[in-house]
């Protein structure tokens, strides 16, 4: 069994393998989590390349700071020794030996089902078909259970299985046309049309296509008016008629709604203004007061977020092949979910 | 000598008792966290009985006792065990949030300890019994049957007279009589006799901005603030001064000060701004005002002090462990009448510290020229990694500031007026109870505490409302 190191910082308890320390920082690819009694369990992933074998298979970091409420799972996850040394002031190095064996696979496997949920990249564009919530959450439900301790009898973290319809056509709608590109304009002289992804940090998961050729806009221009049209390919969850995302670029922010067009269901709204801002080279679309790290630069803050998502992809794709060639079962912690089994691209 | 967590010898002990305790076991066969929390604690290990069995490490002697102590109610366990199944199926009979499924694990193994194991022929009938017991309980204890007791015409007089005193005066005389109030309860003919009458003239500050010592006072909130430790442990050295300036804060009655400050509405300005006692969400009224002995409506009131003297007794009763410990009824309310007259509407200057301590750590966090204090950086740690799981979770931020079209209130960037709710309801409660932090490192992990509290009823708020705008099967 591997070692782990007991820290304090910032006014946390540390516990974790020695070289998983640095691993909690903000950017990159998020990290697999799991809100437990008294702090937080990390399983932070080594490099871009995902590999959930290797990362879920180590001890997770925890981050304490209820060492007290988290006393009562510690010496199970982590083993007798660690619960001993959290009730001493001194920082030590112990081995890791789970009170109770099954434990730290369970926790892992039920940690990589909300991961799973939370950023699976569901796309009808780059056919990456979407991953039942009903049927994830009905697998993760039986290990909700087993890790009652974990959770101190509180409601587990499940993901939560929407159901509500997807609004209604309103009839207006902007005719879309080949490619990701808006089509004929109503109206004035085309002067600027893009394409592009979003930053799946800034939205809740599965509003909008996961793909980086998501968002399309075109701005026009008549009269010394400015049109600026918005559409973005709305992913697998349902939302509300009131629900409403907002696109952004320097001078211009756009109001979307959910709609439905001839491609699909989709998010979208236009705006008219006089001022002489220059078109845009790249729309941020997102949920304002989602995203922790507001502010807005005209382009992606960079986190890295294109090529951490394109890893996400990739591990997405490489998961349905090995869901869809065999019955055989994987491996327990990172084998495929019956969701990714039955996973279709249907035509949400 | 070796020692071993505390929860891991409950596990043991419990997986030694054999089956029969499916009903309260989790499906790998060790207890669920509610029975240990609810059941084998409170009711087996009793550690109030037992304090050595308090900790959560304990060494070989006391897992031993921990083993004969589960080993002997075995069979307690075992019937408890059974009663609980009966219990959890009468249950459907109560209107939802009447009796909670928590009531069940202390009283199955109530009805264990007085009638063994369940007889089908008759446990059925008993379950519903004891749960009609618990509802009657709580029904007992509402506002409004609080309301009954407050219609007695001569009790209303008394105690209206002794509240319109007592808030024109702060109630200076009296603090000490409550402080100190924990006594038999009077004959029966004169339920007012422990109570010393109000004086009648106003005694406390007036002007709490020209008292000298608000600014000294204040210095000494940042300097207890400071003695919190980011890293590491509050021992040894560290330890002996946090206890000095915690002895200082509530020597230099800053708590009263303050208090009576916030009522004026002359609040030091040496304390970041704005603090009324509307900012700081204990009032949605523009001054405090003076309790009503009961109100109409059946909803308690938002904010602490906008709660009535009756509302304030019934949640005492309500969270009381041990009902029967408690004064009668018209001695509780007295004693609230007197507590809710003075600074801060509790009665202890410790409990007055600790509001005025929260007060400068949570406004610390939203106004910009506050002393950033050890105490803040703790927080502010917390408020960190809350914002980073949310990240990492793709949940909404607790903390974001922009034009959030997620509908969230001012709360979920803005802590201060949740905070002090908290505090105030966990100050005053604990009051109540004789259980008022004593040292330093307590009073630390209570100002800690409760801004965990306020972060996770952020984390459960902002995931309502992304829940809301998504509909939810559940």
């Amino acid at each position: 069994m591997s070692m782990l190191v007991v820290t304090r910082a910032d006014g946390a308890v540390v516990v974790g393998p020695e070289h998983a320390m640095g691993a909690l920082a903000n950017g990159g690819t998020p990290p697999v989590t799991l809100a437990v009694a008294g702090g937080v369990l990390v399983w932070a992933w080594a490099d871009d390349d995902l590999d959930p074998d290797t990362t879920l298979a180590q001890a997770p970091t925890a981050m304490l700071d209820d060492v007290a409420a988290a006393q009562d799972w510690v010496w199970a996850l982590y083993g007798p020794g660690v619960a001993e040394v959290l009730d001493t002031p001194d920082g030590q190095t112990v081995t890791w030996d789970p009170g109770q064996d099954w434990l730290p696979q369970c926790a892992a496997r039920f940690a990589f089902g909300t991961w799973l949920s939370a950023w699976w990249p569901a796309s009808t564009t780059d056919g990456i078909p979407a991953l039942d919530p009903q049927v994830l959450r009905a697998e993760m439900e039986p290990l909700a259970a087993r890790l009652d301790l974990l959770f101190a009898g509180d409601e587990p973290p499940l993901p939560s299985a929407t159901d509500v319809p997807w609004p209604v056509a309103s009839g207006y709608a902007l005719a879309a046309g080949p490619g990701d590109v808006i089509g004929p304009a109503p109206v004035g002289v085309t002067v600027s049309t893009g394409v592009c992804g979003t930053r799946w940090s800034d939205l809740p998961a599965g509003w909008v296509d996961a793909s980086d050729r998501a968002v399309s806009w075109r701005l026009l221009q008549d009269l010394g008016h400015w049109f600026f049209q918005v559409r973005a390919a709305a992913g697998p969850t349902t939302v509300t008629d009131d629900a409403r995302l907002v696109a952004d670029t320097p001078g211009r922010r756009v109001e979307l709604h959910p709609d439905r067009d001839s491609f699909g269901r989709c998010w979208i709204g236009e705006a008219v203004g006089t001022t002489s801002d220059p078109p845009p080279v790249h729309v941020r679309v997102h949920l304002p007061g989602f995203a922790a790290q507001a502010g807005f630069a005209g382009v992606a803050a960079d986190d890295g977020a294109e090529r951490w998502q394109a890893s996400v992809r990739a591990l997405a794709r490489a998961r349905l092949d090995a869901a869809g060639i065999a019955s055989t079962p994987g491996p327990a912690v990172t084998g495929p979910w019956r969701a990714e089994r039955t996973a279709r691209t249907d035509d949400y | 000598m070796s020692r071993t967590p505390r929860a891991q010898a409950i596990d043991a002990a419990w997986r030694r008792l054999g089956p029969g305790l499916e009903p309260l076991s989790a499906p790998d066969g060790g207890p669920l966290s509610r029975t240990v929390k609810l059941l084998v604690v409170p009711l087996v290990l009793r550690p109030s009985a037992h304090p050595w069995l308090a900790a959560t490490v304990l060494d070989d002697a006391h897992v031993a006792m921990v083993d004969a102590l589960v080993a002997d109610h075995g069979d307690q366990l075992r019937a408890a065990a059974a009663w609980f199944v009966v219990l959890v199926d009468q249950l459907a009979a109560w209107p939802k949030g009447q009796v909670s499924r928590d009531s069940c694990y202390p009283r199955a193994f109530e009805l264990a300890v007085c009638h063994g194991a369940p007889d089908p022929g008759t446990a059925a009938a008993l379950a519903h019994e004891t749960l009609a017991e618990v509802a009657e309980a709580r029904g007992q204890w509402t506002p409004a049957a609080l309301r009954e007791v407050l219609a007695d015409p001569d009790l209303r007089a008394t105690l209206s007279e002794r509240l319109a005193v007592g808030w024109a005066s702060g109630n200076a005389d009296n603090r000490r009589a409550v402080q100190t109030t924990r006594v038999a309860p009077g004959p029966e003919d004169d339920p007012l006799a422990n109570h010393p009458t109000p004086a009648p003239q106003p005694q406390a500050p007036t002007h709490a901005l020209g008292d000298p010592r608000a600014g000294t006072g204040l210095d000494q909130c940042t300097s207890f603030l400071d003695t919190f430790v980011a890293d590491g442990q509050l021992v040894g050295a560290r330890l002996r001064t946090a206890e000095q300036a915690w002895t200082a804060v509530v020597a230099c009655e800053v708590g009263w000060v303050t208090g009576w400050g916030l009522r004026e509405d002359t609040w030091p300005t040496t304390l970041p701004a704005p603090a009324r006692a509307r900012r700081l969400g204990l009032t949605d009224a523009e001054a405090p005002p003076r309790p009503a002995l009961d109100r109409a409506g059946a909803d308690e009131a938002r904010c602490p002090w906008d709660r009535s003297i009756g509302e304030r007794v019934a949640a005492i009763v309500t969270h009381s462990a041990d009902r029967t410990a408690l004064p009668g009824i018209v001695e509780l309310l007295t004693d609230e009448v007197d507590r809710a007259c003075a600074p801060w509407e509790v009665a202890s200057e410790a409990g007055r510290a600790m509001l005025v301590l929260g007060t400068v750590l949570v406004t610390g966090l939203v106004c910009a020229e506050a002393t950033v204090t050890q105490a803040h950086q703790v927080v502010l740690a917390m408020r960190r990694r809350e914002s980073w799981l949310a990240w990492a979770q793709r949940q909404p931020a607790p903390t974001a500031a922009d034009d959030g079209l997620i509908a969230l209130a001012d709360e979920a960037s803005d802590p201060v007026a949740p905070y002090l709710r908290r505090l105030w309801v966990r100050v005053h409660g604990a009051e109540t109870r004789g259980t008022l932090p004593v040292g330093a490192a307590e009073v630390q992990n209570v100002l800690v505490g409760v801004f965990r509290s306020v972060l996770l009823d952020g984390r459960s708020r902002v995931r309502a409302a992304l829940t809301r705008l998504q509909g939810d099967l559940r």
